[in-house]
C-alpha cells in the first residue's frame, strides 16, 4: 500500500470515529455526515456483497446443466416481482417471493427451533444432576430448574392465577429474572465497553491498527471541537437574532 | 376481485414452502427429495437476492429528492447516495473490468470508512446503556433493588478492577451469570420457541396474514 493510501486511510478513520463520537455532545454536522456516509457505504456494500454471491452461485452451481440455468432465470424472474412493492396496483405480485421467502423460513425454523431452542431446553432442565456431585452443584441444578419453571408459569397466561399457590411462584419468577436480567445488564455493557476500548485502541494507533492514526488523532479533535464550538455559536447567534 | 390477486394463493404458496422443508426431516422421503430440499433452499435464496435493491430504492426515493428540491440537509443526501454510488460500482462483481469485492477501492473504503464507521456505531451504545441504567436502575421496589445488584456485581467481576479488590466478586459474578440468568434465558428460550412453533402454524394454515398486508388493504 502507498504512503499516500496509508495516510488517508487513516485520515478517513480517524476522522469518521470522531465524528461519530461527536455525537456525544449533541447532534451537529460532523455526526449526521458520520451517519449519512455510514448508511450510504453499509447499502453499497450490502448490495455488491448480494450481487457477488448471486454471481458465484450462478458460475458455480445453476450454470452447469440446462435445468439449472432454467430454474436461476425463473428464481430471478420471481426475484423481480419484489419490486411490485411499490406499486398499489400490482402489489398483490410481490407477495409471491415473499410468500416463498417465509414459507421456507417457516419450515426451516421448524428444523431448528423444535430441537435447539425447545427439545434441548426442556432436557438440560428436566435432566438436572443432583446425584455424583458436590451439594453446592447439586442444589444450584436444583435451584437453576425451579427457577426455569417458575419463569414458564409466571409466563402462563392461558389459566387464571387466582389461585394463592401462584403468588410464591410469581414473586420468586419476578425476582429471578430481576437477578437475570441485571446479570444481563452488566455483560452487555461491559462488551460495549470493551468495543469502545477498542475504538480508544484505533485512536492511539496501537497495533494491530496503523500507528498513523496516532498523527491525526489530536489533529482531527481539535479540528471537530473547534467547528462544533463555532457551530454552537453560529446557531445561537442565528436563534437570538430570529427573537 | 380476481381469483389470482386474493390473498389465499400465497398463502397456499407459504405452506408448500414450509412443507418442502418439514417433511424429509421429519419422514424418510428418500436421497431425492432430499436433495430437492437442499436445492430449493438455495434456490429460494436467489428470488431473496431479488430484494436486494428494495431497500436502496426506499433510501433513495427519500434522499434524492432532497436532493433535487434543494430541501433542509441536502448535502448529507448527497454524501449518502454518492458514497452509496461509489461503494456499488467498485463492488459489482465484474471480476473481468477489475472490479468487485476484491477491487482496492472497495477494499479502501470498506477498511477505512465502513468499518470504522460501524465499530464506532455500535461502542457508542455502551454510553447510551449507561445513561440509560442511571435513570432506570433506582432501587424503587425490592425487584429493582435485586436489578440493580446483580448488574452491579456483573459490572464488578467484569470489570479488572472489581475482581482486584475483592476476588469473590468473580465468585459471586460466575453465579449470577451461570444459574439466575441462565434459568432466564433458557425460560425465554423455551417461551419463544413455543411462539415461534405457533406463529408458524398459523401462518401455515393462513390464520397470521400479517406479513402479506400492504399495497393499499
Amino acid at each position: 500500500m502507498s504512503d499516500f493510501t496509508t495516510y488517508f486511510g487513516a485520515f478517513l478513520g480517524v476522522l469518521f470515529t470522531l465524528a461519530v463520537y461527536s455525537f456525544l455532545y449533541r447532534e451537529n454536522p460532523w455526526s449526521r455526515l458520520a451517519e449519512h456516509m455510514f448508511i450510504g457505504s453499509a447499502i453499497g456494500y450490502g448490495i455488491a456483497y448480494d450481487l457477488d454471491w448471486m454471481r458465484s452461485q450462478w458460475e458455480g452451481r445453476w450454470s452447469l446443466t440446462s435445468t439449472g440455468v432454467t430454474a436461476f432465470a425463473f428464481a430471478l424472474l420471481l426475484g423481480l416481482l419484489w419490486y411490485f412493492r411499490f406499486s398499489r396496483k400490482y402489489f398483490w405480485l410481490y407477495r409471491i417471493p415473499l410468500a416463498i421467502i417465509t414459507g421456507t423460513g417457516l419450515g426451516l425454523a421448524f428444523r431448528t427451533v423444535v430441537f435447539a431452542q425447545l427439545l434441548t431446553q426442556v432436557k438440560a432442565t428436566a435432566g438436572i444432576q443432583l446425584v455424583g456431585v458436590d451439594a453446592w452443584t447439586a442444589f444450584n441444578n436444583l435451584l437453576s430448574a425451579v427457577m426455569v419453571v417458575c419463569v414458564l408459569l409466571y409466563f402462563t397466561f392461558t389459566v387464571r392465577q387466582t389461585h394463592p399457590v401462584w403468588k410464591p411462584i410469581n414473586v420468586f419468577a419476578r425476582y429471578t429474572m430481576m437477578a437475570g436480567f441485571g446479570a444481563a445488564y452488566g455483560y452487555t455493557i461491559l462488551t460495549r465497553m470493551s468495543l469502545y476500548i477498542g475504538r480508544c485502541q484505533f485512536l492511539l494507533g496501537v497495533p494491530p491498527y496503523a500507528p498513523e492514526n496516532k498523527t491525526f488523532f489530536p489533529w482531527i479533535a481539535l479540528l471537530i471541537l473547534v467547528t462544533l464550538i463555532g457551530y454552537d455559536l453560529y446557531v445561537k447567534s442565528r436563534a437570538s437574532a430570529k427573537t | 376481485m380476481a381469483w389470482y390477486k386474493r390473498v389465499e394463493i400465497p398463502i397456499i404458496i407459504t405452506a408448500i414452502c414450509a412443507l418442502i422443508q418439514i417433511l424429509p426431516y421429519y419422514f424418510t422421503l428418500g436421497a431425492s427429495v432430499e436433495d430437492f430440499q437442499a436445492t430449493f433452499v438455495n434456490w429460494q435464496m436467489v428470488v431473496g437476492t431479488g430484494a436486494t435493491f428494495v431497500g436502496a430504492i426506499a433510501i433513495l426515493q427519500l434522499h434524492i429528492p432532497r436532493i433535487m428540491k434543494r430541501r433542509p440537509q441536502w448535502e448529507y443526501s448527497t454524501a449518502l447516495v454518492a458514497m452509496f454510488v461509489i461503494m456499488l460500482i467498485f463492488g459489482l462483481p465484474i471480476r473481468e473490468l477489475g472490479l468487485g469485492l476484491d477491487n482496492s477501492v472497495f477494499e479502501f473504503l470498506y477498511g477505512n470508512v465502513l468499518t470504522p464507521l460501524s465499530s464506532t456505531m455500535y461502542s457508542i451504545i455502551a454510553f447510551f446503556i449507561a445513561s440509560a441504567a442511571y435513570r432506570a436502575f433506582r432501587a424503587r421496589s425490592l425487584e429493582a433493588t435485586i436489578l440493580l445488584v446483580a448488574g452491579s456485581l456483573l459490572l464488578l467481576k467484569n470489570a479488572p478492577i472489581g475482581t482486584a479488590v475483592w476476588p469473590g466478586f468473580g465468585t459471586i459474578g460466575d453465579w449470577l451469570f451461570n444459574v439466575p440468568n441462565m434459568s432466564t434465558q433458557r425460560a425465554i428460550l423455551i417461551g419463544g420457541a413455543l411462539g415461534a412453533i405457533v406463529l408458524g402454524v398459523r401462518a401455515m394454515t393462513g390464520y397470521e396474514r400479517g406479513y402479506l398486508r400492504g399495497g393499499g388493504e
